[in-house]
């Protein structure tokens, strides 16, 4: 009698345990997917990244992905925002040119180093170049099918 | 950028949870408690938990969803198994211990081979080979041949012939099409057709059948040829039915199997009955008649759910089943080359077809074959083999994630 009604109260329990799996299944499938599509398509459409090695503490450390053309500054309207007093409202711009070489252009008195060498104008940079925008220490990583 | 990937988790728990419950309950079914029973729900528990934790660590890119529908849809299996026939249910146990070995083997073979190149050849004259060994010598069960008994250990050769027919018609669909090639491998499938009639295992003719036209059609887009081959298919089964009085009792049972109650019938009738017996919710574990039901640990497990469990359970079942499907053939899709493709394409096909001609059969929709429900049924050689072929998709997942992840770190993001 006793197993009979646990029996019968627990049959309630197994439908609810498989529910439970079949809308998380399910669930998790639609989530996974959504955001894969959209993190490989951010990361298709990337030509590489700027790992901050020194700057503002918000990123510190963070890599930072550069699409085509991306401008960098203190001012909310650039691509890529650095909270830090050294860096102007729009301080530089780095892009894909026609020839697929990633470069980096100064805008206004910008104060930008390239491995240690003041920025004068335009330069095209590297893999594992060292990026000094303003007081920020970066370094440069540029996706494998760009460097070809 | 951050790619995570969270939440089977949270599915693996209540699967555990789903087994020690039952199995706890169960331990109480006879009147007083029975601690094998109880112990084997803890056995069970942990085996689930321990391998999902290894395999999800040491393979990072694991389809960690389907690895969880695997180990659930096996936990049923065990719990009403556990419930039918003690014994039966830890050799289920341990042949799901084995076939997690094989299933990490071949996550392991699949992710570092490309096509196996002429290995192919060795391959197809393996599978028909196997499935010549149990038409010479497989004792006959059900009217069908393909149990083979060695000693202490019995096994059904066509369900290692399957996995191999799988990786053959990837290899030979995805290459460029040479004629003597096609020859080979057509010559190959009709072989392994005939010596399946003759064997009278027609599940498992209607399987590799309908897997080869599935992975053709995928393979070459030829819609006139593929309708050219279910037509052969349907004309060789309209005229077995004719030629093979196995055929015949079959469909006839089929047709009316409350006119053969007494003898033929009374299998797809007691199970009919026991579906209906179940109601939404079920009669309760422990407290319907599946040993009314011949062969309810294999071919009618299904019936079993369903009277046990309720037509709710078994109707969420079949969704899972699909869940499953869905997600193979997103893995296939995702692919890094053709091969892997047609790969992961012809294991889902062949499970999905699987599941659909048992239950199929079991519900009365199509005349019944003797084929077991994957992961579910009672079955050393069809646990490994199912678990072969998820090692396969596996495998393959795990490609795709490496690549994946490779792109997203590129980038500058991460995968975690």
């Amino acid at each position: 009698m006793i197993y009979e009604a646990f029996s019968l109260a627990m049959r309630y329990w197994f439908v609810v345990v498989i529910f439970i799996i079949l809308v998380g299944s399910v669930g998790i499938s639609i989530k996974e997917y959504t955001q894969k599509r959209f993190v490989l398509g951010l990361a298709h459409s990337s030509i590489g990244y700027l790992k901050v090695i020194s700057g503002p503490e918000e990123v510190q450390g963070e890599n930072i992905q550069l699409m085509e053309k991306n401008t960098i500054g203190r001012s909310r309207r650039v691509d890529i925002l650095l909270r830090d007093k050294s860096i102007d409202k729009v301080h530089c711009l780095i892009y894909k040119d026609e020839n697929s070489d990633i470069c980096i252009s100064r805008i206004t008195d910008a104060d930008i180093t390239i491995n240690g060498i003041q920025l004068k104008d335009t330069a095209i940079v590297f893999a594992g170049d060292m990026v000094c925008i303003g007081n920020v220490v970066t370094e440069i990583h540029i996706k494998e099918e760009q460097e070809e | 950028m951050i790619l995570e990937r969270r939440g089977a988790g949270a599915l693996i728990t209540f699967t555990i949870l789903f087994s020690i419950s039952a199995c706890t309950l169960l331990s109480f079914m006879d009147g007083g408690f029975d601690a094998a029973i109880f112990a084997f729900g803890i056995g069970l528990s942990l085996l689930i938990l321990i391998s999902y934790n290894l395999i999800a660590k040491v393979f990072r890119h694991i389809d960690r969803l389907t690895l969880v529908l695997c180990f659930f849809l096996a936990s049923i299996g065990m719990v009403l198994l556990a419930r039918l026939n003690f014994d039966t249910a830890l050799r289920q146990a341990l042949w799901f211990a084995i076939g997690l070995l094989v299933l990490v083997i071949t996550v392991l073979v699949v992710r570092r081979a490309y096509d196996f190149g002429k290995l192919n050849y060795l391959f197809m004259a393996a599978s028909f080979g196997l499935l010549a060994f149990a038409f010479l010598f497989a004792d006959s069960i059900g009217g069908a041949k393909n149990w083979v008994n060695l000693g202490p250990i019995s096994f059904q050769p066509s369900e290692i012939s399957k996995v191999l027919f799988i990786i053959i018609s990837a290899y030979f669909f995805a290459q460029k099409r040479h004629k003597i090639a096609s020859i080979t491998y057509a010559l190959y499938v009709g072989a392994c057709v005939i010596l399946l009639v003759l064997s009278n295992d027609l599940g498992a003719v209607l399987l590799y059948a309908g897997t080869f036209l599935i992975v053709f059609f995928a393979g070459t887009g030829r819609t006139l040829l593929t309708l050219l081959g279910i037509s052969v298919s349907a004309g060789g089964a309209i005229a077995s039915y004719y030629v093979i009085p196995h055929v015949r009792t079959r469909v006839m049972i089929w047709r009316d199997p409350w006119s053969y109650y007494q003898n033929q019938g009374y299998q797809i009738v007691q199970g009919l009955m026991a579906i209906a017996a179940g109601g939404a919710f079920g009669a309760g574990l422990g407290l319907g008649y599946p040993q009314a039901i011949p062969v309810n640990t294999s071919d009618y497990i299904f019936a079993v759910i369903c009277e046990e469990f309720g037509i709710i359970f078994g109707i969420i079942t079949i969704l899972l089943y699909l869940v499953f499907i869905v997600r193979g053939l997103i893995i296939a899709r995702s692919a890094t080359n053709r091969f892997d493709a047609l790969l992961v394409f012809g294991a889902t096909c062949m499970l999905s077809l699987q599941s659909f001609i048992i239950i199929a059969g079991v519900i009365k929709l199509i005349p019944l074959t003797g084929i077991t429900l994957p992961f579910i049924s009672a079955g050393g050689s069809s646990l490994i083999a199912c678990l072969c072929q998820v090692g396969i998709i596996e495998g393959v997942a795990v490609k795709n994630g490496q690549r994946d992840e490779k792109q997203i770190t590129d980038a500058g993001g991460e995968v975690i």
